[in-house]
């Protein structure tokens, strides 16, 4: 079996890599920077002994460079399945940040993984196969911090639940992650309002054995269930005051 | 540090794992290449596992790179043996994937959890340096970063003075990449432990002597002057002739942090180590020869650490180890327990270990004894170590600078011969010194 992975080279995507590879399925991992593909893919070829194949890819802008993906897709047979953990945030962001800076946060959380699902589509369609998307519960309720990350994000839930329904007659999984704080260098130093960042590879292992459940849409940790419910009831004069 | 990598930091409160130096300073865990090889040349230090007793992994406005996701093995080179590795990798990662294999790393130091990267810093040694050496005798080249060259490779025929000087250099030449180590072949899955009952350290050490090439070989002893001071247990071990099991066991660590919660005062104290000490030898006299499997006999002390250093409480302890010359350890001994018996310090426990190797720069190294003196941390242990420094250079013998977070740079001075050409050598590859911690500062490297 071969798994997709967007963003694999570090936090979440390393760690799915990582349980994806030590359950012996072959992998195709793709990232920007091809120094962190190699390392990756020397180490989980070194102790599971399965084909990594590693593709630098760009998620910053459109038009995307296709080229060698398809051809590493074309000789390894089917596909099992696409992973896109992949986001990006900026500290500047709200909702007068810079005109480039928006467009790239879309285009990473949003555009491009859209257009990189949409393209794989067909193939996927043939054989029983997964596609996981990760959003963020940024994204529960718009404010000013991470406004153009959490709207991408809000539009991404979206898009999972439309593929969802598109490809309910196919032999595909849609599965959307709304996820808390995770830790990696996303939220290392960040202040997570009382929130323990959680294991990426004990929510890795999770995400594995539950790879061919239709849920649809699930919340992790859990407990961000409780959040989601009281943020979104917090009446507008409380919840203009929200400074996180 | 430019605006991206700068997100990426925060503020963190370290402490040494002794608990006798704390401060916050900055924090960052490099994720990906372009992270951890930042240019800007910002005072700064690499960490590993977290675990030295000192504070080498972090200093006053020095920027901790945290090393934990550079932990890949990176290739293997079947016919040589030798793996390559980046430097966070553990032993327990590096054992558990040798393992399969039927090799293994031949210094195993004392906990799991500790990153290459570090034991190449500390100069780490593991059951029997005297068989085996030091870990950094099984290195074959070292890449190391450095914002004003780059990376470059190290090893005893290229740059051999800035190898040598980052074996045992406490991360003060650069951060430590990637290794290339020279694995053994596994001879067995599993371990025979024989204890051997010393009654003094003198006799610990003739028993060490008649068995100097085991696979494991060290002593432990009663260091209280209230009770049966010096009696102990000689620890021999080889590796089993029968292979047991095919899987490795490693079992759930529970996390040795110097940030657990802890009592605010100490339960060791001289009675208590007296008579918690004698039940454990009698104990371990009494079980006698015992087989263990391959992880619990290279980490002995895994499911026993978390307790004996909280009961030292939240004041923490001080260690000071020792290598004495080779010709020199009988009358060291006898000094020593003098010294320990005038001074009745507040001590837990001794270890002893025989060495060889070359003593080079900082290194922790050389023929000879090695003695560990674990205390209690409080003034009458600082009055007697300032006492043992006084024997320790009138013996010129060097101490442990990893392990000892008090060590004064006169001493190290005094101790250490190659002291002023490891300057040299860091005046020379890291001119602006960019690379600090509050071990370099206190002994003004």
């Amino acid at each position: 079996m071969t798994y997709v992975i967007v963003g694999a080279s570090t936090g979440l995507g390393r760690a799915l890599a990582e349980k994806f590879a030590s359950e012996n399925n072959d992998l195709i991992i793709i990232s920007s920077d091809l120094r962190d593909l190699d390392a990756l893919k020397c180490d989980l070829q070194n102790r599971f002994e399965v084909k990594i194949h590693v593709i630098q890819m760009s998620f910053q802008e459109y038009p995307m460079d296709f080229h060698n993906l398809d051809n590493v897709i074309e000789n390894v047979g089917p596909i099992s399945g696409i992973m896109l953990p992949i986001g990006f945030s900026d500290p500047s962001d709200n909702p007068s940040i810079d005109k480039n800076k928006m467009i790239e946060i879309f285009n990473i959380n949003l555009i491009c993984v859209c257009i990189f699902i949409n393209r794989y589509l067909g193939i996927l369609k043939k054989n029983k196969s997964t596609i996981i998307g990760f959003g963020s519960i940024a994204s529960i309720r718009g404010r000013t911090r991470n406004s153009t990350y959490a709207a991408a994000k809000r539009g991404l839930e979206s898009y999972f639940e439309s593929l969802r329904h598109f490809m309910s007659e196919d032999p595909v999984t849609v599965q959307f992650y709304m996820l808390g704080y995770l830790n990696t260098n996303l939220t290392f130093g960040e202040k997570t309002i009382g929130f323990k960042p959680v294991d990426v590879n004990t929510l890795a292992t999770k995400v594995y054995d539950n790879r061919l459940k239709d849920f649809g849409r699930k919340i992790y940790p859990s407990y961000w269930k409780i959040v989601e419910i009281m943020l979104q009831l917090l009446p507008w004069s409380l919840f203009k005051k929200i400074k996180f | 540090m430019t605006t991206d990598l700068k997100r990426y930091f925060k503020e963190t409160f370290f402490t040494s794992f002794d608990r006798t130096v704390s401060l916050t300073t900055f924090h960052q865990r490099p994720d990906r290449f372009r992270m951890l090889e930042d240019k800007q040349e910002i005072l700064q230090i690499a960490r590993g596992g977290g675990f030295s007793f000192s504070p080498a992994s972090f200093g006053k406005n020095v920027l901790v790179k945290e090393m934990v996701s550079f932990n890949r093995i990176l290739e293997f080179i079947e016919s040589s043996k030798i793996v390559i590795v980046e430097a966070g990798i553990t032993l327990a990662k590096l054992l558990e994937w040798s393992y399969k294999k039927r090799l293994f790393f031949p210094v195993q130091p004392g906990w799991p959890r500790i990153t290459v990267g570090g034991c190449i810093a500390a100069s780490a040694h593991g059951k029997n340096p005297h068989k085996d050496g030091t870990f950094v005798d099984h290195v074959e080249w070292i890449e190391l970063f450095h914002p004003t060259f780059g990376t470059k490779i190290v090893s005893r025929s290229n740059e051999a003075k800035i190898f040598e000087a980052t074996c045992g250099g406490l991360g003060l030449t650069g951060i430590i990449t990637k290794v290339a180590l020279r694995l053994r072949d596994l001879p067995s899955n599993s371990l025979i432990i024989m204890p051997r009952k010393a009654e003094t350290l003198e006799d610990a050490l003739r028993i060490m002597k008649d068995n100097a090439n085991q696979d494991i070989l060290y002593s432990w002893h009663i260091g209280s002057t209230l009770l049966n001071f010096g009696k102990g247990i000689v620890r021999i071990g080889s590796f089993s002739e029968k292979n047991n099991s095919d899987k490795l066991f490693l079992p759930k660590i529970k996390n040795l942090s110097s940030d657990n919660k802890l009592p605010p005062f100490a339960l060791w104290n001289n009675l208590s180590s007296s008579i918690i000490n004698t039940i454990n030898r009698k104990v371990e006299w009494v079980k006698g020869d015992i087989e263990k499997d391959l992880f619990s006999g290279l980490f002995p002390f895994i499911d026993k650490a978390n307790i004996f250093y909280t009961l030292y409480g939240s004041k923490g302890f001080n260690e000071s180890q020792i290598l004495i010359n080779e010709n020199q350890s009988n009358e060291f001994l006898m000094d020593l327990t003098k010294l320990i018996h005038a001074e009745k310090p507040s001590l837990t426990l001794l270890f002893m270990k025989l060495f060889k190797g070359e003593r080079k720069y900082l290194r922790f190294s050389g023929n000879g004894l090695s003695v560990t003196l674990n205390l209690k941390h409080c003034s009458s242990t600082l009055r007697f170590l300032e006492k043992l420094d006084n024997l320790i250079i009138s013996y010129k013998s060097i101490p442990h600078i990893i392990k000892d977070s008090r060590l004064s740079k006169n001493v190290v001075e005094q101790c250490f011969p190659g002291y002023y050409d490891f300057k040299e050598i860091l005046k020379q590859i890291d001119p602006k010194r960019i690379y600090k911690s509050e071990v370099s500062k206190r002994l003004d490297l």
